[in-house]
């Protein structure tokens, strides 16, 4: 996301769902899943539609970011690119109504340290399947 | 080679699925029924209907890449109008999602009677993709209820949950079943639906629960296991229920000292980690997201607990006291 003018889009194979604090995401790809707070759900939302670098800490200044959170939105922000869940298209920027859940905190993305499985042993069972 | 058409028919409640099977050799019918049959809970609401073909065929099917789902023996792929499978024993079936019917092909290895075990991995599979389409998340794991408790209990298969289930029901708790459970959400919270009456019980339960009997003259569950199948109400009357609203999450490890059972509070945020791995979910945006939505918000209404089982921990059963001091 160096180039602050590019659109980027959540990718189509990360899905996500809203919880009690926050959200949570799966890349399907990498089986990894990731937690996220409030603002950071709410910045994730404008990926979801497509938006810029530039336009996403615009808006995280109008939910009222105070200065000193700007390195932890740059943070925030590299990290969605660094684990591949968001990606560039051509597609125009959006501008959706999303709101901060709570008001405003620095955002914030845990990466889960295990993934989940690849491989399993049947369309039931999700455990890891048991050499033959 | 050629093929009778002769079908043997048959019908199955399995939750809220009434399967029909159509089956060109009573070989192929017995086989498919085997996995089916062990869905004895009855269901409340209409069942939906879905149809399963079996039939043989002269050569096995290609592998699939296993784009939507792959296990270590079966790989699934999406396909125009639904999905389609192929097993190592080259048995495969083909999903028409607008019919509900599935279709499986066994190659005819010979002997007819050889039916491959794989054909259960495609039974499966075909369940759980009905099972999801009509809204519900199959969950791998054990339930526990009695009052306005219901816990679920996670282990890998060998971990405790059977065990533990049956001298819990020996304390006056019910359950749901000791391995596979239907979650999900109702409108006013997450729920969950027992699916099957049976536990599956080494022999030597007859040690601590003397009950049980002797169940080594029942025939072994698979050659794979010392394990028996039972009906849970044979042995203990009334100690099944049917449904439940989940409140905690138990994740079952043994270890520790002998004849101890030590109980830890898990933080929350480990408890949709828990729930995330006792699900299959597809590599499918359309089919992972719902599955996704259920277990959120399951986690969010569940205490989580860590429950370290020593050995010979049912010699005395007051030692779970604390685990159900904890799940008040």
């Amino acid at each position: 996301m160096s180039d602050a003018t590019a659109t980027w889009t959540l990718r189509p194979d990360v899905v996500t769902t809203v919880v009690e604090d926050g959200a949570v995401l799966l890349d399907l790809e990498s089986k990894y899943f990731y937690s996220v707070n409030a603002t950071g759900w709410a910045v994730l939302q404008l990926f979801e539609a497509g938006a810029t670098r530039e336009h996403a800490e615009e808006r995280c200044n109008g939910w009222g970011a105070p200065d000193s959170d700007g390195e932890a939105i740059a943070r925030f922000l590299d990290l969605l690119l660094e684990e591949r869940l968001v990606e560039a298209n051509g597609a125009p920027p959006q501008t959706p109504e999303v709101a901060v859940q709570g008001g405003w905190a620095a955002p914030k993305i845990e990466k889960h340290k295990e993934p989940l499985q690849k491989i399993m042993t049947s369309a039931f069972d999700p455990s890891l399947p048991l050499a033959e | 080679m050629t093929h009778s058409r002769v079908a043997y028919r048959d019908s199955f409640g399995c939750g809220p699925l009434e399967v029909s099977v159509e089956a060109e050799t009573p070989a192929l019918r017995d086989k498919v029924a085997e996995s089916l049959c062990l869905h004895n809970v009855e269901w409340a609401e209409q069942p939906a209907a879905l149809r399963i073909e079996a039939r043989m065929v002269d050569a096995p099917a290609e592998g699939l890449p296993g784009r939507f789902l792959e296990t270590a023996r079966m790989r699934v792929d999406r396909v125009e109008g639904g999905l389609a499978a192929t097993c190592d024993s080259g048995a495969s079936c083909v999903y028409a999602e607008c019919e509900r019917r599935w279709s499986i092909a066994v190659p005819a290895n010979g002997a007819e009677a050889e039916i491959p075990e794989d054909v259960e991995l495609l039974v499966g599979l075909a369940l759980t993709t009905g099972w999801r389409s009509l809204g519900w998340a199959p969950l791998h794991a054990g339930a526990v209820a009695r009052g306005d408790v219901c816990a679920l209990l996670c282990a890998p298969s060998g971990g405790g949950k059977s065990t533990l289930i049956a001298a819990l029901l020996r304390r006056g708790w019910h359950t749901l079943g000791d391995d596979k459970l239907l979650i999900r959400d109702d409108g006013t919270g997450p729920v969950a639906e027992a699916l099957i009456h049976n536990f599956n019980l080494h022999p030597r339960t007859r040690d601590w629960f003397p009950e049980v009997g002797d169940l080594t003259r029942l025939p072994r569950y698979s050659a794979w296991t010392e394990k028996r199948k039972v009906r849970i109400e044979d042995i203990w009357p009334s100690a099944t229920c049917r449904t439940g609203r989940p409140t905690h999450l138990v994740r079952l490890e043994r270890g520790g000292a002998e004849g101890t059972l030590d109980v830890r509070v898990l933080p929350r945020s480990e408890v949709l980690s828990i729930l995330l791995r006792q699900v299959v979910i597809p590599n499918d945006a359309a089919a992972a997201r719902p599955l996704l939505a259920t277990l959120g918000a399951l986690a969010g209404r569940l205490e989580g607990l860590e429950v370290v089982l020593g050995e010979d921990l049912y010699g005395d059963p007051d030692r779970l006291a604390a685990l159900e001091d904890t799940l008040r």
